[in-house]
């Protein structure tokens, strides 16, 4: 018989060759001390190994994973209501285009005025005071017309 | 290397699979369900539809494998817990992808060996203090002073293996998980595991025995 290759020699420590295989190794370490000593060096490394202690799951470990879950139906719930909002926020958008066209110019005219009226060069600020001040403007007169109605 | 006394000991190993098998001392026994197919599906629907109990029966069954293979791959106890976590957590948060193509086993594992994968693309970038730790204070069965150094060694060439060889062998010898068992956690056929599990113990004793 031929050296038993390393494949063969460590599915001998694990009990995986059939029994006929296994009865032919054994017969070839008996005879062949290249292949005992390869062998031996194969156990000591599984033995050595066997000593150590395996990591256990344990239940305090399942239950870290279970008070760790957030609800799924609350994160679903949560990506719903984004969805929902970010398409009312477009719908809105494009339903009052002009108004917001509207409010985009009224705020560049009341930058425009406001600097000439300060000694200021119309900058970023100005224009983000404007704009907002355009917008409750716009926001006043949108509200108006409602609340006379009542 | 082991003495005389763990050579004597030896041909046990050598010829009986049930002594490999008997170091599964920290595994929960197997409880055979009625069904397990159709009562692990009912388990994976109920936790699908946010039953944590569904879950928890879940994480419990597969708790111990998912935590062998995070352990093989980190050489971390602490690390391989918090790995084996994230893996149920990420499960938790995915189980709506899962649909029932393949065993909710192969869905979960594929999962962990993702994250046995990163975590060990981000432990690249940093000094390998904890795996250092690990192999100092390897804890061995036996209060065998001897024992402790030989498992140390055989940690500290463990840990140059490749992660695929390294997992095979830390899989077998050290978590006492079945060829099968191994297998099925590395996705690969039976005679990969076993030529996985010669190079890894042919390597580890070489560079044992040169030291």
């Amino acid at each position: 018989m031929s050296h038993l290759d390393a494949e063969q020699l460590s599915a001998l420590i694990d009990g995986q060759l059939s029994l006929t295989h296994r009865h032919a190794a054994l017969a070839h370490l008996e005879e062949c001390h290249a292949c005992a000593a390869r062998h031996e060096a194969l156990i000591e490394v599984a033995a050595g190994l066997r000593a150590i202690k395996p990591a256990a799951w344990t239940p305090a470990l399942s239950a870290a994973v279970i008070d760790g879950l957030d609800t799924p139906v609350q994160a679903d719930r949560s990506v719903l209501i984004s969805i929902v909002v970010a398409l009312i926020g477009f719908g809105v958008v494009l339903w009052q285009l002009p108004t917001l066209r509207a409010i985009a110019a009224g705020a560049e005219t009341l930058a425009t005025v406001v600097a000439t009226l300060l000694p200021m060069t119309p900058g970023p600020g100005i224009m983000a005071l404007s704009s907002v001040l355009a917008l409750l403007i716009a926001c006043v007169l949108l509200v108006r017309p409602r609340a006379s109605r009542r | 290397m082991p003495g005389p006394a763990t050579l004597r000991a030896t041909p046990m190993l050598a010829t009986s699979s049930p002594t490999l098998g008997q170091m599964r001392v920290n595994r929960p026994p197997h409880r055979a369900p009625r069904n397990p197919v159709l009562d692990e599906s009912a388990t994976v629907l109920a936790a699908q539809a946010g039953d944590q109990t569904a879950f928890a029966a879940l994480v419990d069954r597969y708790g111990p494998p998912i935590l062998s293979l995070c352990y093989a791959s980190t050489l971390d106890r602490g690390e391989a817990e918090d790995l084996a976590q994230d893996v149920f957590t990420s499960a938790w948060r995915g189980l709506a992808r899962f649909r029932g193509q393949s065993a909710f086993s192969t869905w979960l594992f594929a999962l962990a060996r993702n994250a046995c994968v990163d975590r060990a693309r981000r432990a690249a970038a940093r000094p390998r203090l904890a795996n250092a730790a690990e192999i100092e204070h390897a804890p061995a069965r036996a209060e065998d002073d001897h024992a402790r150094r030989t498992a140390r060694a055989l940690l500290v060439a463990a840990a140059e293996l490749s992660a695929p060889l390294r997992q095979a062998l830390l899989l077998r010898d050290v978590q006492g998980l079945s060829y099968d068992e191994i297998a099925e956690l590395q996705d690969v056929p039976i005679g990969t595991v076993r030529s996985r599990l010669a190079s890894a113990r042919a390597t580890v004793a070489e560079e044992v025995g040169e030291r």
